[in-house]
């Protein structure tokens, strides 16, 4: 509790100064809490802008020493080295492909489940909520050893399918977020829609889906940068260079016991595998927050 | 083959009945279903051959390797070697041990010397003298004893040595002036008051044996001093990490990390750019970090042979990757003995070296004005590497059985513990040389 | 977890003859609906978690014809092993520092956000402190390594700059486990900021007028209004956090230490990784899973036990 008093200290200062504010901009409590975040936010975002910098830095130049974030001249030379020392092209569909799936996947599985659980009332509703819940709290390494075994069994070590199809699975904090929207729709509506006939498949698709539409863009969003983000499973299951996402392509270029390493193509290559997560979360942040207010994130 | 994996995978799904079930019928399936599994997998009912070579080498290898075989497969329209790539070692034995899993392995795989014993002892595969066409007699004539039994366990051939590197010394000649220094050392003993002299001069740590998780130059360091990190006594392994020379070895370099503070403990990439950028002097390593150097030219780079101890037998692991043939159609297995006998001919090995730097495993060829005498004359930096491939010579500890990297890990750990937190070297390394042997006589 | 809402039943009464036809695929349509969920989550959730009790009595290695059954022998071999018990209490380290680090610093960032939640700047601010949470922890990494490099790192730079000593972060058994920390929170932080900043907008207006009228300060209105309203919000970070976190830790280990040096970063997860996919023991990894799992369950219930309690569900 120490640590929340002493972030809320600042905190009922600046907001008494916000009052003040409101009468007259940038009074210097307002300011210096610019800077603080500001400080903050560089903090954060320096190993980023370090990457993006060295990705227009001639390798030649990366390890000179000293630390320049603006490399001089900036040079692009960097991402048709990366292209043509190994499939990054290749990669980077192979990303597009299994981030997409797992989202559709998920998507397909956690909606169905979430309006179920939300507007429905069966035998056994509160166990199985609680069974599609409890997978928030396993670790998806815990899993690892069994689900590659089946995977290897089923032949499907270097397809997509073995990469996307177990972690599909892994959606209870969707099933989750999803239903918590769909409660607080208005019964009327489904009513409404009950007595013109319609059977609970077109109340889901044409009342229900409508209506949660921003909270199922949000879970797309979420799940597709998950997804473009997995690592371990990736390493495991893809083992040819041609199969490889680009989070798990990019050992290629950081070498060995051997020696050999191209920092500037390794740089290009990570610059253009945080780029696209980046662009669609800015795009998509408003919506984030906006759907974690209206859904309440509850317990 | 196949059979016995659809066997397998009904054991997975349904449990152990099936699978008791599934070890009766395997042989018996496995029998029926002998002939003509070739065809379907890797031999065209015209004849033609298409095997799948694995590597897991840097870029610049890979790049090397690939000309070669385009070569071999221009040359012999009956085989189509295709080569597939892994970033590593590690990689390549992870994919194996899936396709083994699975009986879809590749006809021939550059396996690293490290992973030897395992793979032999847990990969169906063809000993080396047991493949379809091989040669005895060449196989002699051509190659130095000490470079085959970098593939040997127990006598027995299981991989065909290829690739070569052993471990030495790079350091940046322009560093070394300034420091007043006029040469490489030759003994470890010198070579901590080079870098003292060094670290004085530049002021920052000036030395850097670039290892973490395993032990490469540091088996040289350490074994070098009289000692053997693992010894097969024939009832059980020993380990003599704790022996007198170890603990030297060992408090030495504590001594240069945390008193004088000279040396730092970093990973290989970030040593070898280091040591490219002009910031470290002085590092062990591989050739291709040498050359790199040489090719960014940002100094003067010289090269020296792992220093010795004063006095005693100096000892080289031998490290890389070798043929090694797992248990397919023999029609496959003879294709990779093709491609093998290829790539060891001494035209190939002479674009082979001069591509890559590495020395041939074929004897005779480094001295021959034919074929690269004139390139290592050239590439005087690389010399070192060709004189410790002589009595120095030993191959790099392959660690047995499945608690083989546990007890490695153990003595990088307590390595780890004197050199990186000053812990008391002897009672240390008694605990994990007894840790380490409990763990492989186990 | 608790439901929230009201409790909606489909179908109060029969209202028509039509609908009664359709009886009986309604009262099965709930089934049908969650059937995917849960036949995904079964094959590849539960069932391996059932499929792992069986592996934990094997002495196997993926390939190998031969699995031996070797009843508790797993277990016992990882009571026995030092290595296993240093990842064991790493692991509660690692919880006991980060979770709380986790839950309060992004509540203090977000009411710090607050005052400023007008002005332009603080959708730049959002996204700055949200971005690591979606970057690749792989790519991300290969940049760490290089802050913490003892020789040419920019951290080294500035610390030896400003008078200090140089530090090889990564391999000093003091400062390596406090690395990962520092990038595992890097990477979680801003997920946890933006439930929270979700939390305090979701907070009704009228009560903090309300509270103001009635006079009370700042801390008052934090402690008596916007706490109690943003708890199920807190125990859900928490919740959560625990879960995140242990993934987020095992990424930076492989990446930045390998659990080194001597053992001081690693924890159960990576102890799992490297038995099962480095040494192929499937035994010794499924137990360590199995380990893991009564942990992670045991957590998860003590939170309920004795937090969920307090929480005030609006």
């Amino acid at each position: 509790m120490a640590k929340v008093r002493r972030s809320g200290g600042p905190d009922v200062r600046e907001r008494q100064q916000q009052q003040k504010a409101k009468r007259g901009r940038g009074s210097p409590g307002i300011f210096a809490l610019h800077l603080l975040l500001i400080v903050l936010c560089l903090l954060t975002a320096f190993p980023l802008l370090w990457m993006l910098s060295s990705a227009l830095t001639p390798p030649q130049d990366l390890f000179a020493p000293g630390v320049r974030l603006i490399p001089t001249p900036p040079t692009l030379r960097n991402f048709p080295d990366a292209f043509a020392l190994q499939p990054v092209g290749t990669w980077l569909l192979n990303s597009v492909v299994v981030a997409s799936a797992i989202t559709v996947g998920k998507l397909a599985v956690s909606v169905p489940a979430a309006y179920a659980f939300a507007r429905l009332r069966f035998r056994g509703r509160n166990v199985l909520f609680g069974l599609v819940v409890g997978t928030m709290i396993v670790p998806d390494v815990i899993t690892i050893v069994p689900n590659y075994i089946l995977i290897a069994d089923l032949d499907w070590i270097d397809t997509p399918q073995g990469v996307i199809v177990p972690m599909v699975a892994f959606t209870g904090f969707y099933v989750f977020l999803l239903r918590q929207a769909m409660l607080v729709l208005p019964q009327e509506l489904i009513d409404a829609a009950r007595v013109d006939g319609a059977n609970t498949l077109t109340i889901l698709w044409r009342v229900v889906l409508p209506l949660v539409r921003p909270t199922i863009a949000v879970v797309a969003v979420l799940s597709f940068l998950s997804a473009w983000n997995l690592y371990l499973w990736p390493l495991l299951v893809l083992q040819d260079a041609e199969a490889k996402t680009i989070a798990v392509g990019m050992q290629y270029f950081v070498g060995n016991a051997e020696g050999g390493q191209e920092w500037g193509a390794l740089m290009a290559t990570a610059a253009l595998a945080i780029l696209p997560p980046l662009l669609l979360y800015v795009l998509a942040q408003k919506a984030i927050v906006s759907a974690f207010v209206e859904s309440g994130v509850k317990g | 083959m196949n059979q016995q994996r659809k066997i397998s995978r009904r054991a997975l799904l349904k449990g152990s009945l099936a699978a008791a079930g599934g070890a009766v019928l395997a042989p018996a399936l496995a029998a029926c279903g002998g002939e003509g599994r070739g065809v379907q997998d890797g031999v065209n009912p015209n004849g033609k051959i298409a095997i799948e070579y694995w590597i897991g080498v840097s870029q610049d290898t890979t790049t090397a390797f690939q000309s070669l075989i385009d070569e071999f497969n221009e040359a012999n329209p009956n085989v189509t070697v295709n080569l597939k790539s892994y970033p590593s070692y590690a990689d390549v034995a992870q994919a194996l041990q899936t396709a083994a899993a699975a009986r879809k392995m590749p006809a021939v795989v550059g396996l690293g010397y490290k992973e030897l014993r395992y793979a032999a002892e847990l990969i169906p595969h063809a000993n080396i003298p047991d493949l379809p066409g091989f040669n005895a007699g060449w196989l002699e004539q051509n190659f130095a004893k000490a470079i085959l039994d970098l593939g040997k366990v127990n006598g027995t051939q299981h991989i065909m040595p290829f690739l070569l590197g052993t471990p030495y010394l790079f350091y940046n000649a322009d560093a070394f002036e300034q420091a007043g220094l006029s040469g490489p050392p030759r003994t470890w003993l010198e070579l901590r008051d080079h870098a003292r002299r060094l670290t004085d001069e530049i002021g920052r740590p000036s030395f850097s044996i670039p290892e973490e998780g395993y032990m490469w130059a540091y088996q040289s360091f350490i074994e070098s001093n009289g000692v053997r990190l693992l010894e097969d006594t024939g009832s059980g392994y020993r380990v003599g990490i704790d022996g007198a020379g170890g603990v030297e070895a060992l408090q030495l370099m504590a001594g240069m990390i945390l008193e004088d503070e000279t040396a730092v403990l970093v990973d290989d990439e970030q040593a070898a750019q280091s040591f490219q950028s002009g910031q470290l002097p002085l590092i062990t390593g591989a050739g291709a970090t040498v050359r790199a150097a040489q090719k960014q030219g940002n100094f003067n780079v010289g090269s020296a042979p792992l220093p010795v101890w004063e006095g005693k037998q100096k000892r080289v692991p031998v490290a890389g990757n070798g043929f090694f043939v797992p248990d397919v159609e023999p029609e496959r297995q003879a294709a990779a003995w093709q491609m093998i006998e290829f790539l060891n001919e001494p035209e190939t090995l002479t674009r082979w070296s001069e591509a890559t730097g590495y020395p041939p495993p074929r004897s005779g060829l480094m001295d021959d004005p034919q074929y690269l005498k004139a390139f290592f004359d050239e590439n005087r930096i690389l010399r070192p590497e060709l004189e410790q491939l002589g009595d120095e010579a030993v191959p790099y500890i392959s660690w047995p059985g499945e608690n083989g990297l546990e007890a490695l890990e153990v003595l990088v750990d307590a390595r780890d513990r004197i050199i990186t937190d000053g812990q008391e070297a002897a009672p240390t390394l008694r605990e994990a040389a007894r840790r380490a042997e409990d763990l492989l006589n186990d | 977890m608790v439901a929230t809402g009201r409790e909606q039943s489909a179908t109060p009464t029969p209202k028509s003859l039509r609908q009664a036809t359709y009886g009986s695929l309604e009262a099965l349509s709930p089934y049908l609906l969650v059937l995917p969920v849960l036949t995904f989550m079964g094959l590849f959730v539960y069932w391996p978690l059932v499929y792992s009790v069986y592996l934990s009595t094997l002495d196997w290695n993926f390939v190998s014809p031969v699995r031996e059954f070797v009843g508790l022998e797993n277990f016992l071999e990882l009571a026995r092993d030092e290595a296993f018990r240093q990842a064991l209490f790493n692991t509660g380290l690692y919880l006991i520092v980060l979770v709380p680090l986790l839950v309060l610093l992004p509540m203090g960032l977000a009411l710090l956000l607050w005052p400023v939640r007008r002005s332009r700047a603080q959708g730049i601010y959002r996204a700055v402190l949200f971005a690591p949470t979606v970057v690749p922890f792989a790519v991300a990494a290969v940049v760490w390594l290089w802050i913490f490099n003892p020789l040419q790192g920019i951290l080294t730079q500035v610390l030896i700059a400003a008078g200090g000593d140089r530090i090889n972060w990564l391999q000093n058994p003091d400062t390596a486990f406090w690395c990962i920390v520092a990038v595992a929170a890097w990477k979680v932080l801003g997920f946890n900021l933006i439930l929270y900043i979700a939390a305090l907008e979701s907070v009704p207006r009228d009560y903090l007028d309300a509270a103001e009228l009635d006079g009370a300060g700042q801390w008052a209105l934090f402690r008596y209004v916007r706490f109690p309203l943003i708890t199920p919000t807190c125990f859900f970070v928490l919740v959560t956090t625990f879960i995140f976190i242990s993934d987020e830790v095992f990424a930076a280990i492989n990446v930045l230490t390998r659990g080194g040096p001597f053992g001081k970063t690693t924890n159960l997860l990576y102890y799992l990784y490297e038995r099962g996919f480095e040494s192929f023991q499937v035994g010794t990894a499924s137990a360590t899973a199995l380990v893991l799992f009564a942990a992670v369950i045991s957590v998860t219930w003590l939170q309920f036990r004795f937090l969920e309690r307090s929480v005030h569900y609006g």
